[in-house]
């Protein structure tokens, strides 16, 4: 038996096919989460005498008519896969909106039963339905449960199996079109009519409620953007430099600075391993995965505490407070879902833009997201913010309001180049504030530990092998004396003019930067890696081996770097299918490199002339990258500007 | 030397199935790219038919 969860977005859908699947997919507090249809059977305690059940999780739709492209993904498998029953989720805080996709629904033909989520709102509102009359209305069974506390839940699944069991046809509901009136008029005269005779009590709309007052202040158009900011410091600090922080300096210190590698080295030389394996699996393999694991308890905290920003209904209101100064590039508050999500992953991110409409702006937000900081990155920003910046906590914030300038600068650059009508008006429906759920927050913390501890172990360990390779032998594959004779060093210096201008000297940067292109944790463990072999001192430490690469100014640029050009191969795969066109996916590829490049010569160049009052390393080549681009812009700027006039 | 022979071969294993994962999971279009990803299946896959109004 296939049964389908289908309805308006921010329903509850995917909270209810974790429920029925016990699977851990992500549930945001917001519509356009799930984007994709997703699979899974259901647990067995809700399968009872029904055989094999699969459910089939949708994306959110307004409408059977596809209005954009997760709607169509809806729209594809109702019609095409032909489910034996639609459960049709329909949102209690939303009940008369929810209706009018359940009235199409219903004329599918498909049996469907109507399971009205977030019923505690619907009763805590004072609205009092009468389901039984409505039932009747619709010709099709109604269940009221609360996915997220799994209530009503098996009443619900046994209607579904008792409804599929049948395999009857839906009868539609008897919508009357008056002459000249258009259908969906209709369908929305018939709802209303319907919720007049079915609605026993209704609430008073017009009354402010607690909710409203707090978006007053919140969705603030003066105070928003600053709260917002203090906000995401808090999370930071609590995460950096308090528990998450704390945790970290263990694993990283002890754990792996000292317990892991004595104990290794010790069993090693016992069983008289020879030396150089040895250092590959010691300094190579479990120092580079190390260095990166070691960042877990930290990953962990933050988005713990994301989650329960997230779920509280808070991230919604950054989207509206965002729109204000997107539609002034072109963009509106539907591209900033994409980037929240991207501070999670960027592929998820960049799959998310999918529930834009218009192309353009589609495309933009697509070479935007990558930006916006995401987990993968966390480990590089606590690692340069725990070796040049111990006493501050402003360095990994200051990397999402830099990240916020970079997109609002590069939303007018590409606007400018590529974008010729006005941006589509935005309307995000604002879930209710609630106290957060834990649950979903833990889950949340263990879904990205894992998939942290999954990466590490396999591509990051593979590349972090390789790296150790590459550096400790020569071209003549003996192993080299001077890591500056080794095949990374080779491959390094090729590429190591390029960072000058950044004031930025070695073919160990340059090196750890195209690691960086795998994943960017591999930052990290190259750098690890690469000081093991020169140093015996943590990698972590204040003032630290490090310290002989960089000095702050040049530290904060190379971490630009490295945070905004073009993001893991993974991310650019996902903008590739998004954007479904591969000379856009390079004007975003070569968007995305030159907007890193010049963000850190900026940082380097002015960072050291207003720091140390002299000019840094590579300033006559930075000057030179600056004029050309600043030319190369003018040339595309007017190139746009007559496609534009023509 | 008998002892270096077994580590060796113990962690070539560990890195050809740590390899081999990640290659596929890359070809899939899966995203162990990606740490902390949410995406559960896959990234790249899902074709968006053309929508008609």
């Amino acid at each position: 038996m296939k049964i389908a969860l289908a309805g308006n977005p921010n329903s509850g859908k995917t909270t209810l096919f974790n429920v029925l699947t016990g699977k851990t997919e992500y549930v945001g507090n917001w519509a356009g989460v799930t984007v994709d249809k997703k699979e899974a059977p259901l647990k067995g305690k809700y399968a009872k005498g029904a055989g094999k059940v699969t459910i089939l999780d949708l994306p959110g739709a307004y409408s059977i008519s596809p209005y954009t492209g997760e709607e169509a993904i809806t729209r594809d498998v109702i019609l095409g896969e032909a489910p034996d029953v639609i459960i049709n989720i329909v949102d209690g805080a939303n009940f008369e909106r929810s209706l009018f996709f359940t009235t199409q629904l219903l004329e599918v033909g498909i049996p469907v039963v109507i399971a009205v989520n977030k019923s505690d709102i619907l009763t805590k509102r004072g609205n009092e339905i009468d389901f039984k009359a409505l039932q009747e209305s619709f010709g099709c069974p109604i269940v009221a449960i609360t996915a997220n506390m799994e209530t009503g839940i098996k009443a619900l699944m046994h209607k579904v199996i008792e409804v599929g069991k049948v395999k009857g046809t839906q009868l539609a509901p008897a919508i009357q079109v008056t002459d000249g009136e258009e259908k969906d008029k209709a369908r929305q005269r018939y709802i209303s009519e319907l919720l007049l005779k079915v609605m026993v009590k209704r609430h008073d709309t017009s009354k402010i409620t607690l909710s409203d007052k707090v978006d007053r202040i919140v969705a603030h158009k003066i105070w928003g953007l600053p709260i917002f900011f203090f906000v995401m410091w808090a999370v930071y600090a609590f995460s950096i430099e308090g528990l998450g922080g704390y945790l970290s300096g263990f694993v990283n210190d002890v754990l792996f600075g000292e317990i892991v590698p004595n104990a290794l080295n010790g069993f090693f030389e016992g069983i008289g391993v020879d030396p150089l394996l040895q250092a590959l699996i010691v300094d190579g393999a479990i120092g580079g995965v190390g260095a990166v694991i070691g960042f877990l308890p930290l990953i962990m905290v933050l988005f713990f505490c994301l989650a329960l920003l997230e779920d509280s209904g808070y991230m919604s209101r950054v989207a509206v407070l965002m729109d204000r100064y997107f539609k002034k590039i072109g963009l509106s508050g539907k591209s900033i879902i994409p980037m929240i999500v991207g501070s999670g992953c960027a592929i998820p991110g960049v799959m998310a833009t999918r529930t834009i409409e218009d192309d353009n702006e589609k495309r933009i937000t697509t070479i935007l997201t990558p930006f916006v900081p995401c987990g993968a990155k966390l480990p590089v920003i606590t690692l340069f913010s725990m070796v040049f910046f111990p006493e501050s906590s402003w360095v990994g914030p200051s990397i999402y309001i830099l990240a916020f300038i970079i997109i609002i600068i590069g939303g007018l650059i590409l606007k400018r180049l590529f974008v010729f009508e006005p941006a589509n008006s935005f309307i995000l429906e604002l879930p209710e504030y609630k106290v957060p759920s834990i649950k979903h927050a833990v889950t949340q913390m263990f879904d990205k530990a894992k998939g942290f501890i999954i990466k590490a172990s396999t591509i990051i360990l593979v590349m972090n092998t390789l790296v150790w390779f590459m550096q400790a032998y020569g071209f003549n594959f003996q192993p080299v004396d001077n890591q500056s004779a080794s095949i990374l060093a080779s491959l390094g210096t090729i590429l190591a003019p390029l960072l000058i201008p950044v004031g930025l000297v070695g073919w160990q940067l340059a090196a750890t930067t195209v690691t960086g292109f795998i994943a960017k944790e591999n930052v990290v463990a190259t750098l690890a890696i690469l000081l093991a072999a020169v140093s015996e001192e943590s990698l972590h430490a204040p003032g630290g081996e490090l310290t002989t690469m960089f000095n702050p100014v040049t530290a904060y640029a190379f971490l630009a770097l490295n945070l905004f050009i073009p993001p893991c191969f993974a991310a650019i795969g996902a903008m590739r299918s998004e954007m479904g066109d591969k000379k856009w996916l390079w004007r975003g590829l070569g968007f995305q490199l030159s907007v890193g490049y010049i963000v850190a010569i900026l940082i380097s160049q002015i960072g050291t002339l207003v720091v140390y009052g002299k000019t840094g390393v590579g300033f006559i080549p930075a000057i030179l990258v600056l004029t050309a681009y600043a030319v190369l812009l003018t040339v595309l700027f007017k190139r746009a500007d007559r496609k534009r006039n023509a | 030397m008998g002892a270096t022979l077994v580590v060796g071969l113990i962690f070539a294993g560990i890195l050809f199935f740590a390899g081999r994962k990640a290659f596929s999971d890359m070809k899939k279009g899966k995203c162990s790219g990606c740490s902390s990803c949410s995406s559960k299946s896959s990234c790249t896959s899902v074709d968006i038919k053309e929508i008609k109004f």
